[in-house]
């Protein structure tokens, strides 16, 4: 398994005495090379648990293990490094750098790693020209389209080969056309034999999904 | 390597504000150099003056006389019994006026001689820093500063030149001998001014000082005192005409006002100068020059501060999204605060270094007497940026990344 998780809770503060309880005792596991779709209505939770996942925020209680790695006694940068090296990010609004270009963008995670620029650069372009979109590796960010950016959004996922892409949302932004395009490219990470975790409230992801779960209320059903 | 790229792109997307920040630093930097500078060598004046005493000093100047052909000259002597008899004056003393000038023969070196007197020997207040006091024709202690060229015991060709009151210069060849070397700190009256209203600026209390006022070493031009200064040919050379400056101190009990009446009574209005008068004059004419310094400094301290302030405020805020871009993508949280708000302590350093370096360049000072300045000024800039940029680091700090992907 790449992903075990045991009661897992979050709970935020965001006014000092009322405490909001996003994740309640949840429960997951996820096995290398799957393709887990979560639904969920809005504030349902499924961004929270999927910062979880990704290092980007901790559990209030509870045990996450990622590739047999406990996360909770990760100190901030050996989770820095963990999100790095293993983990590509694709969010709804893109996440993108909008006034650089598609190329500086998916340099980004190169340059809190160890790989060098030069070769960053050329895996950069590859990926670009896999996504189709080599010929705007200059263009900057805000002169693209939806489609676009999220395409490059992926390549910045992918640049340092993780074991595992999370996705929050990913065709929240796009028309229908752009959006079946952005499944197909999944699915061909999928086929490829990549972990991908989609968080979404769009059903269209089943056809594409090895596995389909519902989060309501802080919990997977 | 990578990161100091990043660092160096996001350095160049904000690239006007830091430019107005090391701007603002570099002027303030150079201003402070200025202040402190200035206050120092102001101090330094005022100090002095309270070492030697001034406010119970009258100080007495006929020059003007003097330097008028045909005009009887006002000799040491001739009034010494009529002051002395003022009811309040302890004492009644030449003041240094540096009446020779001795160029070494076949060398580019000067030598300003003040001929000292048997009865004003003990008006001197150099410390002996090698050798012995003069005692005879001819003799000389020089500054420590011309040991470059001489040492005890050279006796040396000279030409003495000496302006008479009728402004004729008069040049006798002489040898003198150098018996010693005193410590350019110690304390003389060098009294130049033929100002009606002096002030303390025109008293020069130290050899040192009048050596950086005359910039006397690059000049090869040293200070020294010289017994009976006599020709080769065994004539005296006479000196009074220049010798026309004079002390005066007064007992504690006496009354400032009256002892300087009786003074002009003697040698004439405006020629009476009290200590304290002298020193008030100082501080009014440097005042205002302070406090124009003073505003400007703090106006450019605060452009410096508020410059800051806003770009941290502005990257905090209108950039966390990049911020969490980074976060994203492998940096660590303080890292990527660090990448935005990093910057400025290097800036502010280097403004400082730069603005401290271009005083000592236009003003052609040497850098290890304006080291310390420096040291102040970037700590004093450094504790108020410190002030300004930590609470703001701080709560960015403890603010969880998480909530800046979420609100985005």
């Amino acid at each position: 398994m790449i992903i075990e998780m045991k009661e897992i809770t979050k709970t935020y503060h965001p006014h000092k005495d009322v405490p909001v309880k996003a994740l309640s005792g949840l429960n997951m596991s996820v096995r290398e090379g799957e393709m887990l779709a979560i639904y969920g209505v809005s504030g349902s939770g499924k961004s929270t648990l999927l910062h979880i996942i990704g290092g980007l925020d901790r559990a209030s209680s509870g045990e996450y293990r990622f590739d047999g790695i406990d996360m909770n006694t990760q100190k901030d940068t050996q989770l820095a490094r963990l999100r790095n090296e293993h983990i590509g990010f694709v969010l709804q609004d893109f996440g993108l750098i909008s006034h650089r270009t598609a190329i500086d963008n998916v340099m980004v995670p190169v340059m809190f790693s160890k790989r060098s620029i030069k070769e960053g650069i050329l895996r950069g372009k590859e990926l670009l020209n896999e996504l189709g979109i080599g010929e705007l590796k200059n263009r900057k960010v805000y002169q693209m389209s939806g489609g676009q950016k999220q395409r490059v959004a992926i390549a910045r996922a992918l640049m340092n080969q993780p074991k595992l892409i999370l996705a929050d949302e990913p065709s929240g932004a796009l028309d229908s056309t752009t959006k079946a395009e952005i499944y197909s490219i999944f699915e061909k990470l999928k086929q490829e034999g990549k972990t991908i975790i989609v968080v979404t409230h769009d059903h269209e992801i089943e056809t594409i999904a090895d596995r389909v779960l519902q989060i309501k209320d802080g919990c997977l059903h | 390597m990578k990161k100091w790229i990043l660092a160096a792109n996001i350095i160049g997307d904000n690239l006007l504000s830091n430019l107005t920040i090391f701007v603002f630093a570099v002027l303030f930097a150079y201003l402070l150099q200025g202040l402190a500078g200035s206050y120092v060598a102001y101090s330094q004046r005022l100090i002095m003056a309270q070492n030697v005493q001034l406010t119970e000093k009258i100080l007495v100047h006929t020059v003007n006389t003097d330097l008028l052909p045909g005009t009887d000259t006002p000799e040491f002597f001739t009034y010494r019994n009529n002051v002395m008899e003022i009811e309040g004056v302890h004492d009644y003393q030449p003041i240094s006026t540096f009446g020779i000038f001795a160029p070494i023969d076949a060398s580019e070196v000067v030598l300003r001689l003040d001929p000292i007197h048997s009865d004003t020997y003990h008006s001197v207040r150099y410390k002996l820093v090698a050798g012995s006091w003069p005692e005879n024709p001819n003799e000389v202690v020089l500054t420590e500063y011309a040991r470059e060229y001489l040492q005890i015991g050279d006796q040396i060709p000279v030409s003495l030149i000496t302006i008479d009151k009728d402004m004729s210069i008069e040049s006798a060849d002489a040898l003198i001998t150098i018996v010693g070397f005193v410590d350019a700190k110690s304390l003389i009256f060098y009294f130049n001014t033929t100002s009606n209203r002096p002030g303390l600026q025109d008293v020069t209390t130290t050899l040192s000082l009048l050596a950086t006022e005359d910039n006397s070493i690059e000049n090869k031009e040293m200070h020294g005192f010289i017994m009976s200064p006599t020709s080769s040919n065994g004539q005296a050379i006479g000196t009074s005409a220049r010798r026309a400056k004079y002390i005066v101190s007064i007992e504690a009990y006496a009354d400032l006002s009256s002892v300087t009446f009786e003074l002009e009574n003697i040698f004439g209005m405006g020629r009476v100068h009290s200590g304290v008068e002298m020193i008030e004059k100082y501080k009014n004419d440097h005042r205002e020059d302070f406090l124009l310094l003073v505003r400007f400094s703090v106006l450019l301290l605060i452009l410096t501060v508020t410059s800051l302030f806003a770009s941290v405020f502005l990257q905090l805020s209108k950039r966390k999204k990049e911020m969490a871009t980074y976060y994203i993508c492998g940096a660590s949280w303080r890292q990527c605060i660090l990448l935005f708000c990093g910057v400025y302590y290097p800036l502010i350093f280097l403004g400082t270094l730069v603005g401290s370096a271009l005083y000592v360049n236009f003003t052609n000072l040497k850098l290890s007497e304006n080291g310390r300045y420096t040291g102040w000024i970037l700590l004093l800039i450094l504790v108020v940026c410190t002030i300004q940029i930590l609470p703001q680091y701080l709560a960015a700090i403890r603010t969880s990344p998480v909530e800046y992907i979420r609100k985005d």
